[in-house]
């Protein structure tokens, strides 16, 4: 049973207290971050209290990434320009995790304005890979994969414009899933490419990040992109197996970027999947090379014209003595915003600029239809998922790709394609590497979780690689 | 193709953004090695593209045009903001425009009367 199932059953069944396991999150939470090399997984650190006794949630403590508005605790986004943000209203996502019985158990760190691949761009500070303390989380949901991976919860709530549910899902050897676009409400979601952006669910288990991502799904007429479709019960893709699934193996994903290593765990788990039943069959997806590219246009494009509300006026930093009102715009925009963010702005801003538009953004959007395209073809072809790795490598070091924007960007060489066809993904450990977690990526047409899920809870099983936590999320409190 | 200094400060112009000196160098640089990544774009054949195709392969839907409930909720927006009068927020004032108190220099928000010369 999962640890979400678990905490569910015996807080309704009245063998403990409803704030039970919720006390147990805090102290671990607590416990992380003392010592000599701290995790900061979280930002803030207080709980908002499940609506419901009763439900699939119910007395479960959720970590909330911190682009995801809550009423009482602060949304900064990782920025400093949002510095002590209360949002006056509460995302979606969250007041339908509160009705099920979770807890918000604090808001967790992350890349600033979700841009960013390890968590070192929040502008606080960094959060920790609680399996080696030396190495990033991944990013940009960083510290929700954390806090997943160092057992202070079972799930938690990220948010993927890339891969930023699925990369740090990986480093951290948890599971990572980004829904279909359409399927969650982005209502209370800080806007970074909203073409791009999903909320998406982490956990220790398969069962744990569906379970909530169970919770969370559903149309919301407060979010023009969300899809008025039914929610299948993904609970009926536990346990079924893949014995007849055909699995596509993309040979656009096995080339000279992967790491070797990870290349030959990707090939044990084609192994344990044909071994349990499953077709497994090379496919061509010919333009994901343009994959990178294409999304290093398209997201700082929309995120040049979503973060122009940051403007020193209505939220957060405003610079002291600014004498005009063009001086408080760009003075407060300077000092509040971090130098990734600084430069996509700007990579952005010259994408949309007269002269480039249609050389940038308008190519980029149609190369986009391309690699859509391509997945289609796939599909129609008689595919039922797609496998790949989810990174090209383990979690790297802290410091090592900072100074150089490229070699970050292409930890989502692998991810960033499911964004831009807005179809679903979800990475799961799969085995590891020198001790580092390696993570396996599921992909499968629009509206076919379903599939995803049932071939990640298979492989789950297969591989035995349930990472679990570093610690156990169902430990309790220590005054319970 | 790549920018120039000049260029990225004209960007920077556009963007509401004042990097200094240093950073524009910086910029311009980070910049550079982007687009030359991004460049592989413009060897992509785009032929057979149309009609739904052409835009994001995720549909929105529309909803009826139905005028809701104010939705902000038991709060208002009086609720929302540091300072509040007469159907308008208060912002702190330029210096520019008077030697006027500013709102965060000791004006109350709530007195009922606001403050003098507070920008609306």
């Amino acid at each position: 049973m999962s640890a979400c199932s678990e905490i569910a059953r015996r807080v309704q069944a009245g063998e403990v207290e409803r704030d039970h396991f919720v006390r147990g999150a805090l102290d671990r939470a607590r416990e992380a971050d003392s010592g000599d090399v701290p995790l900061h997984a979280f930002l803030s650190l207080e709980t908002e209290e499940g609506e419901a006794a009763e439900g699939s949630l119910a007395g479960v403590p959720v970590a909330v990434k911190d682009n995801i508005c809550t009423r009482e605790l602060p949304t900064s986004c990782g920025s400093r320009i949002l510095e002590g943000y209360v949002s006056p209203f509460e995302a979606t996502v969250v007041r339908k995790l509160r009705a099920a019985g979770g807890w918000v158990l604090g808001k967790t760190n992350m890349d600033e304005f979700a841009m960013g691949s390890s968590t070192e761009n929040s502008g606080y500070r960094p959060t920790r890979n609680p399996r080696d303390r030396a190495r990033v989380p991944g990013g940009s949901s960083g510290g929700s994969a954390a806090a997943v991976a160092a057992g202070i919860v079972p799930c938690a709530l990220g948010s993927d414009t890339g891969g930023s549910v699925r990369q740090p899902a990986a480093f951290c050897g948890v599971v990572g899933i980004k829904p279909t676009y359409g399927r969650v409400s982005r209502y209370g979601l800080v806007a970074f490419a909203s073409s791009l952006d999903q909320v998406g669910s982490l956990g220790a288990t398969v069962e744990d990040a569906t379970r909530l991502l169970q919770a969370v799904s559903g149309h919301d007429p407060r979010d023009a992109t969300s899809a008025d479709r039914a929610v299948p019960d993904w609970a009926a893709s536990f346990g079924v197996g893949v014995d007849g699934l055909t699995i596509g193996v993309p040979a656009e994903y096995f080339t000279e970027e992967l790491d070797p290593a990870v290349a030959e765990v990707c090939r044990e788990a084609f192994d344990r999947l044909r071994e349990a039943g499953a077709r497994v069959r090379e496919v061509s997806l010919p333009h994901t090379r343009y994959a990178v590219p294409t999304y290093y246009i398209l997201a700082p494009a929309e995120a040049s014209s979503n973060l122009a509300r940051y403007d020193g006026v209505r939220y957060g930093v405003r610079a002291p003595g600014a004498e005009s009102i063009d001086a408080v715009y760009e003075e407060s925009r300077t000092r509040g915003f971090g130098a990734e963010v600084v430069r996509r702005i700007m990579l952005g801003t010259f994408a949309l600029s007269a002269g480039y538009y249609d050389a940038y953004y308008g190519r980029a959007q149609r190369v986009r239809a391309l690699i859509a395209r391509d997945f289609r073809r796939v599909w129609a072809d008689g595919v039922d998922v797609l496998f790949t790795p989810t990174s090209p490598t383990p979690a790297f070091r802290l410091g090592e790709r900072t100074t150089d924007p490229v070699a970050m960007y292409l930890s989502d060489i692998y991810t960033v394609t499911a964004n831009l066809a807005g179809i679903p993904g979800i990475s799961i450990p799969i085995g590891a590497v020198e001790g580092l977690p390696v993570g396996g990526q599921f992909l499968a047409p629009m509206w076919d979780e379903a599939r995803m899920i049932q071939a990640a809870h298979a492989l789950e099983s297969l591989t035995g690689a349930v990472a679990g936590g570093v610690g156990d999320a169902r430990r309790e409190g220590t005054d319970a | 193709m790549s920018v120039s200094k000049d260029e990225v400060s004209r960007i920077a112009e556009l963007a509401r953004l004042r990097p200094d000196e240093r950073a524009i160098e910086r910029l311009t640089r980070e910049l550079n090695g982007i687009l030359d990544h991004i460049q592989v774009l413009e060897s992509v054949e785009l032929e057979e593209i149309g009609g739904d195709e052409e835009t994001s392969a995720a549909s929105s839907g529309f909803r009826p045009r139905e005028i809701e409930a104010d939705r902000l909720g038991d709060r208002g927006p009086e609720g929302m903001a540091p300072a509040w009068r007469e159907g308008f927020f208060l912002v702190p004032r330029l210096p520019a425009l008077d030697q006027g108190p500013a709102l965060d220099q000791g004006v109350e928000p709530d007195s009922g009367e606001g403050p003098d010369g507070a920008e609306r």
